[in-house]
């Protein structure tokens, strides 16, 4: 009989319920998916890194929702110094705000941070246990770091070390610092003043349960903010600090630390001592039973790391609570993840496995809200207009001002009689930038150029029109573009029309009012590669020149000349020509060259050629120094002979049973009006078996 | 709304969906059914076919593996029994449901002629599903590939029912 068995992806991780009674359509294990109604789906993958800071490990990443960036606090593991930077709500762009403090020897490491954001503050508080090793809390403004200071003892103004920070009604919470007389007090919670998050009294405080027993925690539920220590959970009361009290409402869960602790509406998830749980401002409830956290884990399931680094984040977009624990040494990621959906009263676990050591993870909500935030704008613009280019082109420069990071920026440009044109949109990237712009620099001239930034649309006052002129001068540049043409100049060439010889050079049509500058060099060797460095100016013509003539008086040379040209004007000059090179002589060449070795174990070789015909005199016969590259001379007859026997050659030897390879070159010497010339030389080779 | 990932070895951050695998790494997911008795508790049965419906808009192989009384046939802890499938990628990068049908037995041939069938047998079965390598990229290139697994349905022929008594009937 064939029986037919349904197994829907349904039911989410169940390790714990026995097989007779556990639901078919559970899984024991789910690595690396996440679900749906009815479905699981294979997590994102992790990308490669958008930025990197060099030298240092990403600590923490905080949300600064007042300012529409984040704040990332960064380790330096060798040297200890902690540092602030912010980044835009995608991560990119980070800017360095500054050093906050060095990490104290024998302080959990890497260090812990907690923050939180107040009245368009944000605080920054060092969640170490040991208050001798703990840093100062910080406020950040979103552009300078600030040692948070009171005077909570009567001795004056002094740094306050929170190990935790929390907003809650219109108060910036602080626990685990007395005073700087008695700095100890792990079950001190500080409140500030109402609605002025960095000002905190002596009298405003609490102590929450067993006095030396540290507060780890504090986050939002239903029921009002909930403290929690690592084996109690207090629920805070009060609205204001004529009422503020704390009440116990669990006495054997509390959380493992503060990172290990998420709100997500009116539910606290934290990772207790025996696990997950969650809280409404009640007794918690347990999650952990589906994960069997006291059996091993699943086969080939890698370990978390160490629960002090673990933290928790809510990833409202697939609704899902994450406990993370990272794993130094094995550098690898095992994430707890509570699916949400569809209801968060029927929650359903998986496991993400990551091979990287993440240290923090945070979600960014990029609202209309945060969008509204004025973007930056620039200052110090510079316009450097290509000067004897061949096309048009500019580097535009400018300082960003109070950019969040996020703003895409603007070029504009026009020619000074012309219209303004936007010429380039680049995202904002650090303190000053600069661009190299095309369109809208058409040609020489001047030119205007104007600069300014948007945040998805909102465009800051005062730059509002798409005229740039009534934008403000500090955005506005101005400068000028030179463009000359780049010459094309032809084979030179030669003649005698005696007493001296002539070079004739000619090259395209100049850019309109150009001088042209002529430059040679020689060559001693016929194959002696020619370099830009030995050019030498030897004439500038008059403006709109297309060609000149180059006079040499001494004959009878075994020279290359090589010539370039390049058009000027105003003191701005164009980019060089081609180079050409010419024979010093005429093009008078023997044809049909061999080389031929002459017979196995031979010390000869016998070059042949045919002569041109033009009343030559002699020939010269020169062979490859291979050491050198050049060319030495092995044989001058005095008469046009048509072969030349050489025995023993220069620098070709035989080795028995071997190829030999033989490299020749041979001029023609010829009579022009009465005077000796040799013609272009001619190469040719010869192998034979030796 | 991005998830912003800090490394803890690295001065690196990284956000979640920005590239095909895990800096390198394929993402490779895996699940494993719990158990299932299908001819009751002592009953024994042989697997036949699996059908396992998967939904994807980009292509991605993978392979199942199957669990049978708490022995994996995956060629380490019992014999290989694996059998692997590729959904291939929609045309239009929308998601595409598809159906792979996994054959659980094999033939028994004598004299190249099929002269039965040789199946798993057993009481509770379980089923390992798992992707290997990374999830290839839709056709129209903009987003990730996405592969949703939706069930599995498994035919068995019974070879044996319950015993009453085993069973407490």
């Amino acid at each position: 009989m064939r029986t037919t068995v349904a197994l829907p992806f349904n039911a989410g991780l169940d390790r714990a319920t026995g097989s007779y009674a556990v639901d078919p359509s559970a899984l024991t294990d789910a690595r690396n998916v996440s679900y749906r109604e009815g479905r699981w789906f294979v997590r994102p993958p992790l990308g490669t890194p958008i930025t990197t800071l060099s030298d240092v490990v990403v600590a923490e990443l905080f949300v600064f929702r007042a300012k529409a960036l984040m704040v990332k606090v960064v380790y330096n593991p060798t040297s200890g110094a902690v540092t602030v930077y912010t980044c835009n709500l995608q991560g990119e762009n980070d800017t360095l705000i500054g050093a906050w403090d060095t990490l104290a020897s024998g302080a959990l490491s890497p260090p812990r941070f907690v923050g939180a954001e107040a009245e368009g503050l944000f605080f920054l508080a060092h969640d170490e246990p040991d208050v001798t090793k703990r840093m100062t809390t910080q406020t950040f403004d979103g552009t300078n770091l600030a040692a948070l200071q009171a005077d909570l003892d009567g001795g004056g103004a002094e740094d306050i070390k929170f190990r935790g920070v929390c907003t809650h009604l219109s108060y910036l919470w602080g626990w685990g610092f007395g005073s700087d007389s008695d700095p100890d007090r792990p079950e001190v919670l500080r409140s500030s003043n109402a609605g002025d998050p960095a000002v905190f009294t002596n009298v405003n405080y609490q102590l929450i349960g067993v006095v030396g027993e540290p507060i780890l925690s504090m986050g939002l539920t239903a029921g009002g903010a909930v403290v929690q220590k690592e084996i109690e959970t207090h629920l805070h009361l009060g609205t204001n600090r004529l009422d503020f009290d704390a009440m116990l409402i669990d006495d054997k869960f509390g959380a493992m630390t503060a990172r290990l602790a998420v709100s997500v509406g009116d539910t606290r998830y934290f990772w207790s001592a025996h696990g997950p749980r969650a809280t409404t401002g009640a007794a918690s409830v347990d999650l952990a039973l589906p994960l069997e956290l006291q059996a091993k884990l699943p086969a080939g399931l890698p370990t978390g790391g160490d629960v002090a680094h673990g933290w928790a984040e809510y990833d409202q977009d697939v609704r899902q609570v994450l406990f993370a624990f990272p794993d130094f040494g094995a550098n690898r990621t095992l994430m707890y993840v509570l699916n949400l959906r569809p209801s968060p009263k029927a929650p359903r676990w998986s496991y993400h496995v990551y091979p990287k050591a993440l240290l923090c993870g945070r979600v960014t909500t990029v609202t209309t809200e945060t969008a509204l935030v004025s973007p930056g704008t620039a200052s110090a613009v510079s316009f450097a207009g290509s000067q004897g280019a061949s096309s048009a082109s500019a580097v535009v420069g400018w300082t960003n001002n109070a950019t969040v990071g996020d703003e895409t920026v603007e070029i504009w440009v026009k020619p000074s009689a012309g219209s303004w044109t936007q010429s380039r949109t680049l995202p904002v990237s650090g303190t000053s930038q600069s661009t190299t712009i095309t369109t809208g620099v058409t040609g020489s001239g001047s030119y205007d150029v104007a600069v300014r930034m948007k945040r998805r649309g909102n465009i800051a006052a005062g730059y509002e029109s798409s005229d740039p002129t009534a934008w403000p001068a500090g955005a506005k540049a101005s400068g000028s573009v030179v463009v000359i043409a780049t010459p094309v100049l032809a084979a030179p060439v030669w003649s005698y029309p005696t007493p001296n010889e002539l070079f004739t050079l000619s090259w395209s049509t100049p850019t309109a009012g150009c001088t042209v500058e002529v430059q040679r060099q020689i060559t001693g060797d016929p194959f002696q590669p020619f370099t830009s460095s030995s050019y030498a100016t030897i004439q500038t013509t008059a403006a709109d020149a297309t060609g000149t003539t180059d006079s040499v008086s001494t004959p009878q040379q075994k020279y290359y000349h090589g010539y370039r040209v390049r058009f000027a004007k105003d003191g701005v000059s164009g980019p060089w020509s081609n180079e050409v090179l010419c024979w010093r002589g005429p093009a008078i060449q023997p044809t049909g060259m061999s080389v031929l070795w002459n017979g196995v174990g031979g010390t000869s070789y016998t070059v042949a050629w045919v002569n041109a015909g033009a009343g030559e005199l002699g020939t010269d016969v020169q062979e490859l120094n291979p050491s050198t590259g050049g060319y030495e001379e092995i044989a001058l007859s005095p008469s046009p002979g048509t072969s030349a026997l050489v025995s023993p050659p220069l620098y070709a030897h035989c080795s028995v049973y071997a190829n030999v390879t033989v490299h020749v070159m041979i001029f023609h010497l010829v009579t022009i009006s009465g005077q000796t010339f040799w013609g272009a030389p001619v190469t040719a080779q010869g192998t034979g078996l030796c | 709304m991005p998830l912003l990932l800090g490394s803890g070895l690295t001065g690196s951050t990284y956000l979640l969906g920005s590239g095909p695998d895990d800096d390198g790494t394929p993402v490779e997911a895996l699940i494993e059914t719990d158990r299932v008795a299908p001819a009751g508790l002592s009953g024994e049965v042989v697997g036949y076919l699996a059908y396992l419906t998967l939904t994807a808009t980009a292509s991605v192989s993978g392979r199942l593996t199957p669990i049978v009384d708490d022995v994996v046939y995956d060629g380490v802890h019992g014999p290989d029994a694996r059998v692997g499938f590729t959904v291939t990628a929609p045309a239009n990068s929308r998601r595409q449901q598809q159906h792979v049908v996994l054959g659980l037995s094999c033939p028994l041939l004598i004299d190249g002629i099929e002269m039965g069938r040789l199946g798993l047998r057993g009481t509770w079965f379980q089923f390992r599903v798992e992707t290997l390598g990374s999830i290839g990229a839709p056709v129209d290139g903009l987003a990730l590939g996405e592969l949703l697994g939706e069930g599995v349905s498994v035919d068995f022929d019974t070879v044996g029912t319950t015993n009453p008594i085993l069973a407490g009937i």
